[in-house]
């Protein structure tokens, strides 16, 4: 099923596509103006990276990146609770 | 039996990716930081689903664990948005009552949520 031409196409489009979509989440964490857009800049960036994570270990056919991907979006999620808690409170713990 | 599995995935990822631009561009076009968290916490989470369900179509024996990474970014993505939202209007109050440098936000849009009515929490 992932030899077939039309999947290695989809699979290649979407991986491309997704790579572009960084960089315009990039230029919302470049320019701010509020802490807000910088921290949902950064859990977006985590989605995507995730998304293109899981894309290529199934064109690469290296599952172990699935693996990876949520360990990822994992600590990620603990990042956004910490500098949440950081931002309003002054302190993580 | 072949042609519709291979519909079926450039449809699921195609669905995928139109929620990711869709979650792109809101972020970048939306005007202030509420609406912006709108658009990556719900369209983007979409996104992933749609391109998540269209891989698990292409590779089966994958599926036990893009399902606990779709159940997984399910979860805690509206928990990480609602930490923002809260972690944001905690600060916007502090900010007022000038228990913080409002330099250290970096604001430099006047036009942000600053100037809008905030109920008391």
């Amino acid at each position: 099923m992932t030899d077939s031409p039309f999947i290695q196409v989809a699979l290649q489009i979407t991986l491309a596509v997704l790579t572009v979509l960084l960089f315009p989440t990039a230029y919302r964490l470049y320019r701010g103006p509020r802490i807000a857009d910088r921290m949902l800049a950064m859990d977006l960036i985590t989605t995507l990276l995730a998304s293109i994570m899981v894309v290529y270990a199934i064109l690469e056919n290296q599952h172990l990146l699935v693996d990876i991907a949520l360990a990822l979006s994992a600590l990620s999620f603990i990042a956004t609770l910490g500098v949440g808690r950081y931002v309003s409170e002054g302190r993580v713990f | 039996m072949e042609i519709f599995r291979i519909i079926l995935v450039w449809v699921l990822l195609a669905f995928g990716l139109f929620f990711f631009m869709g979650g792109v561009v809101g972020v970048i076009r939306l005007p202030d930081a509420y609406s912006r968290l709108h658009a990556s916490g719900k369209v983007a989470t979409m996104g992933l689903l749609g391109i998540l369900m269209g891989v698990g179509v292409i590779v089966p024996s994958a599926l036990p664990k893009l399902l606990v990474l779709g159940l997984f970014i399910s979860i805690s993505a509206p928990v990480g948005s609602h930490a923002i939202a809260k972690a944001d209007l905690t600060y916007t109050q502090l900010q007022r009552q000038g228990k913080r440098d409002s330099s250290v936000s970096g604001a430099t849009d006047q036009s942000s949520v600053l100037d809008a009515p905030i109920e008391s929490a």
